[in-house]
């Protein structure tokens, strides 16, 4: 089977691309239509934004290749660049995020999905208890053991129970799994998210 | 890091000047802003210079005119308005006695040729 390509229209041009990059596109623009929504002029800046990553996708479509894809979509990207409107933000989004991160200091107890190894349970009761989430996994790992896998059975349980944060709450960055446990546990985890291709 | 907090509201808030000063020299459209920010302190995007030029077009201050283009679809061509050069006139004199004030109240740094 082959992909399928979706002529999409920008602006005055038009791109074929997979439908992985049509998904992609669309949350893109549908942030920066969000990001733009008390600016009067929102419907021209998308409409300039859309011709920009229509002109970009075209010059870097690669030789005997008609349909972008997420590749090259996700570089055109990087390149234009998020949406930050100028005039409803003066102090630039920086200034915007953390005060916002402070407004709401209610702990609560979820998932961390972001440089998380299994799905973010020993992250979540990490910040939960504001300790480092290297001393939970410690934690867990000796459960394991001592209550022959009772433990992984409440890690289960956990992770339908708890919900899952949004990115941008995980207060605390986790640091980067190191790339050997990552592999291990993409093998785990695989067989938690059957869904996943 | 912490010299950065410090520098990234200043560029922010002069990248309006130095788009003004760019469209101010020849009319242009929005690659070759870009090209000229990309390599210097300025550089930015698409995603923030597109807002950028429509706030500036909303003060009066640029304008843009449509072309045709060879390569694809038309383009925008922008420039300065009547008011755009009297305020960009304004934020160089400004700016010249910044400078001017910088240099008569503090130390020379380290690294300056005044030394």
């Amino acid at each position: 089977m082959k992909r399928i390509s979706i002529t999409v229209s920008l602006n005055r041009s038009t791109v074929q691309m997979d439908e992985a990059s049509f998904v992609r596109l669309e949350s893109y623009l549908g942030e920066a239509s969000r990001t733009l929504a008390l600016n009067p002029d929102r419907q021209e800046i998308l409409a300039d934004l859309e011709q920009a990553i229509a002109d970009r996708c075209l010059q870097r479509l690669p030789a005997g290749q008609t349909v972008i894809s997420l590749m090259e979509l996700e570089t055109v990207l990087t390149e234009v660049g998020e949406v930050r409107d100028t005039a409803s933000e003066p102090d630039g989004p920086k200034a915007e995020y953390i005060p916002r991160d402070t407004q709401s200091p209610r702990k609560r107890l979820e998932q961390l999905n972001e440089g998380a190894i299994l799905s973010g349970i020993c992250a979540g009761i990490a910040r939960y208890l504001e300790i480092d989430v290297i001393w939970v996994r410690i934690v867990m790992v000796i459960m394991t053991v001592l209550s022959g896998f009772t433990a992984v059975l409440i890690y289960a349980l956990l992770m339908f129970l708890l919900p899952i944060a949004p990115i941008r709450t995980a207060s605390q960055p986790l640091g980067k799994v190191p790339a050997k446990l990552r592999e291990a546990t993409a093998y785990i985890r695989s067989f938690f998210e059957p869904a996943k291709t | 890091m912490l010299i950065d907090t410090k520098l990234a509201p200043l560029r922010k808030g002069l990248l309006e000047f130095v788009v003004l000063r760019i469209v101010g020299g020849d009319q242009v459209y929005v690659p070759d802003i870009l090209k000229r920010l990309s390599g210097t302190e300025f550089a930015t995007q698409e995603g923030t210079l597109y807002p950028l030029l429509s706030k500036l077009r909303r003060e009066q201050l640029v304008d843009y005119e449509w072309r045709e283009s060879e390569l694809g679809p038309p383009r925008k061509y922008y420039r300065l308005t009547e008011s755009g050069l009297q305020q960009l006139a304004q934020l160089d004199d400004y700016w010249r006695r910044i400078n001017h004030t910088l240099a008569r109240l503090g130390p020379v740094q380290s690294g300056s040729s005044h030394s």
